[in-house]
């Protein structure tokens, strides 16, 4: 078989776009046409890009979002995880729990912002359950289709080896399972991170990034807006390759080769 | 030899077979107790709630009775606010997927059918819509001041990106095997827009619009919420701060009532015009 | 008997970029297939079977050498040379009788003489009673039968079939591999035809060309020498049929 390497290509077009944007930019903020307020001219943006970095303020919002995500996040991941797990493995758990659960879900995320504020108040807890709800479903629904999808092939040596119900748990659907278990919580860590956010902007108290972008745009300051927009955004993405890696250390390397005819 | 008979059938196509009455009270029953099962959560849900408010564990500012819930919702359905605040949110919501959605299926159509577009537009356009509707609220209301302008807008950009990648993915997954099958029967590019592309890919868009709808419905709630004087989300957020949380609470079954009728509807439609999409 | 055309392949090579390396599907393959002849491609998989089918379908062009097809040089798609996929492509949002029209769309009859000839081609692979269902509704064998039928109805020159009964499971395939010999000989269409089964391949055609793989070329073309239709367990089918098998074993190191 006679085989030729070929070097890979970089497709250089995707490129002419966000360039031209970029020139075009550039340009109507120099005709000073424009609000400066809204169309932020380069300069501008990069000072207050400058600005923001020196800020102590913007970093202590980061971390204190970071921290209500964090508590968030482990509380409604692992909630979800289990009940995903319970309703993936057992018939009745689903019959019992799936309607209310699909019901519940039908309802957008923020409009439980106004139920919540009224009970726990304006503080850290009616934004961390927010965050909670919000990593909840998408855990939940993946560690249940996880376990849905275990092999029966292998679930039948199960039973020949004579497993218990907690050593079939343990070696053959967890196992199965832990690719779906794996997505869920990405799509769940992204999930929660626009909740916080939100949660941050909507209930506009306590410090935190979106209570930062909130007197942002009420202070019209354009530039810090997309200071604190491009920042979230670096940080999701930050949180979900961190999730893709803890996850790829500890699974086997596995390789699957498509053969189409 | 030539065997002109053709071979048994197999009867006629996708007949229901009538189910003997045994089979159809055994699953009546089933259906049944699946139903009754489900409905334990609830209304363990509503024993606790009452018990709650009977013992007042919470200030009755704050936790309405089920049945004040219950007259209230009543009230507010017969009595037209809810009615209007519905029409005023689903207008927005559809004049925005009409908008949003529509430049989505034109971009996504166009650039699945050119590679030359995609591969100049394509990844600017999808890394632009990576990023959340949510994220782009500040800068719209900086833009757009907080009038409708702003609830067209924010529902536009939550409209576009599912309408856009499933008219994408619709141009493009018209499978190649169907356009071969066109090519060898020589038909015209007219005839095979009418009787290859369009079919194919209309599945894909229902999905879209599925989607679509979905996603305008999440983001409409909270911009109501932030910055209307009307609409449902509005009405939910302005009981809020009068603590009248007996409609906060109907609100709340209402967007989730509304949502889900959306969805299923569209599923329904999508089942009904196109039976041969296995979806 | 509709006048048919000679297919001729002069030193075809066909070369595919697979993941940023060239691998060479066929190299320097000839051959002719007479008007009227059922002819049968065998060979081991990537021997590059159905790109030659392909080839002369008119779906792929080659990197070198020429295919004729009644005096005139294959480029691009047509009528004439109908083909049948492996998967059927039954149009799924056109019922069957919809879908055989299709081969008769370029045709000038008039709209009710076109169902009317849709009717009898679906009679001819024996689907009287279901022109008004959908694909989804068909099963494997029902459905790769339209899909003949579809091709058929456009009246080809040569019909090419791809692998047409490697969907199906082998008791269907034993039936379908009757009709086919059936419409053969009633249509007397020229066949060229692509299949991994040797049996097959014998039970059908006039010839049989072998091939290799890596890359792909003619290794042998067998002329199978009984009358049709032949029973499968008969003795020079039998022979023959394990002949080949063991050639091809040999090929696959």
């Amino acid at each position: 078989m006679i085989r030729t390497a070929r070097a890979p290509r970089i497709d250089w077009r995707a490129y002419v776009v966000p360039l031209g944007c970029v020139l075009l930019w550039v340009w109507a903020a120099s005709t000073g046409r424009w609000n400066p307020h809204l169309l932020v001219p380069p300069q501008q943006l990069a000072i207050g890009f400058a600005q923001s970095a020196r800020n102590p303020e913007l970093w202590l919002a980061l971390g204190t979002s970071l921290a209500r995500l964090a508590a968030g996040f482990l509380l409604g991941s692992i909630a979800g995880i289990a009940v995903g797990v319970a309703v993936g493995c057992s018939r009745f758990a689903e019959r019992l729990i799936t309607p209310s659960l699909d019901s519940v879900r039908q309802v957008a995320l923020f409009a439980w912002i106004p139920l919540l504020t009224a009970w726990f108040g304006d503080g850290d807890a009616a934004k961390v359950i927010l965050i909670a709800l919000a990593a909840f479903f998408p855990a939940a629904l993946n560690a249940q289709s996880g376990c849905r999808q275990a092999p029966a092939a292998l679930l039948e040596v199960g039973r020949v080896l004579e497993f218990d119900a907690l050593t079939r748990l343990r070696r053959i659907i967890l196992p199965s399972a832990r690719p779906s278990i794996a997505a869920g919580l990405q799509i769940a860590l992204t999930s929660a991170w626009i909740g916080t956010i939100g949660a941050e902007y909507l209930i506009d108290q306590g410090a935190g990034l979106g209570v930062f972008l909130a007197s942002a745009r009420m202070d019209n300051r354009m530039d810090v807006v997309i200071v604190c927009i491009v920042l979230l955004g670096f940080t999701g993405c930050a949180l979900s390759a961190l999730v893709r890696w803890v996850f790829q250390k500890g699974a086997p390397v596995r390789g699957v080769v498509l053969v189409d005819d | 030899m030539i065997r002109t008979a053709p071979f048994a059938t197999t009867g006629a196509p996708a007949a229901r077979r009538a189910r003997p009455a045994a089979l159809r009270s055994t699953q009546t029953y089933a259906r049944l107790r699946a139903i009754a099962i489900g409905a334990i959560v609830p209304l363990a849900v509503l024993a606790v709630w009452s018990i709650a408010v009977q013992l007042h564990l919470m200030r009755s500012q704050i936790l309405p009775a089920p049945l004040t819930v219950w007259r209230t919702g009543i009230e507010l359905l017969t009595g037209g606010d809810l009615a209007s605040a519905l029409a005023v949110s689903l207008q927005r919501v559809v004049l925005g997927l009409a908008l949003g959605g529509g430049l989505g299926f034109i971009a996504g159509t166009l650039l699945g059918r050119s590679q030359t577009l995609d591969a100049y537009f394509g990844p600017a356009i999808r890394t632009v819509c990576q990023i959340p509707t949510i994220a782009w609220l500040p800068v719209f209301m900086l833009v757009f001041g907080i009038g409708e302008e702003l609830k067209l807008a924010v529902i536009a950009k939550a409209t576009f990106f599912p309408l856009f990648l499933n008219s994408f993915a619709g141009m493009r997954t018209a499978p190649v095997r169907f356009h071969e099958v066109a090519d060898v029967l020589e038909l015209n590019a007219w005839q095979r827009l009418r009787l290859v592309t369009i079919p194919a890919a209309l599945p894909l868009v229902a999905t879209g619009v599925r989607l679509a709808l979905s996603n305008a419905w999440h983001v409409l709630i909270v911009v109501e919420m932030l910055a209307s004087a009307a609409g449902i989300g509005h009405m939910m957020a302005w009981s809020r701060t009068l603590f009248q949380l007996d409609v906060v609470f109907v609100t709340i079954a209402v967007i989730g009532a509304t949502g889900w009728l959306m969805d299923a509807g569209m599923r329904r439609l999508e089942r009904l015009a196109m039976p041969w999409s296995a979806s | 008997m509709t006048e048919s055309g000679t297919l001729e392949l002069r030193a075809v090579e066909k070369t595919f970029a697979v993941d940023d390396a060239d691998v060479r599907a066929l190299a320097d393959v000839s051959f002719t297939v007479r008007a009227g002849e059922f002819v049968s491609i065998v060979g081991p998989s990537g021997c590059g079977k159905s790109t030659l089918l392909r080839l002369v379908a008119g779906l792929e062009t080659p990197d070198a050498g020429e295919l004729i097809f009644d005096g005139a040089l294959v480029s691009g798609p047509s009528l004439r040379r109908g083909i049948v996929f492996q998967d059927h492509r039954l149009f799924p949002w056109l019922t069957v009788e919809a879908n055989v029209a299709l081969g008769l769309l370029k045709s000038a009859e008039s709209e009710r003489s076109k169902l009317d000839a849709a009717r009898r081609y679906l009679a001819l692979v024996g689907l009287s009673g279901f022109e008004k269902a959908y694909p989804h509704q068909l099963s494997g064998g029902m459905a790769q039968r339209a899909s003949i039928a579809r091709s058929l109805a456009a009246r080809p020159q040569i019909l090419l079939l791809d692998e047409p009964l490697g969907a199906l499971d082998s008791l269907t395939r034993g039936q379908m591999q009757a009709e086919l010999l059936r419409l053969w000989q009633h249509e007397g269409v020229t066949m060229l035809m692509v299949t991994h089964d040797v049996s097959e391949a014998v039970y059908l055609s006039d010839r049989i060309v072998v091939m290799d793989s890596n890359p792909g070329r003619v290794r042998d073309i067998v002329t199978v020498d009984a009358p049709k239709p032949r029973a499968r367990h008969d003795a020079i089918v039998a022979a023959l049929t394990e002949q080949l098998v063991d050639r091809l074993e040999t090929v696959v190191r």
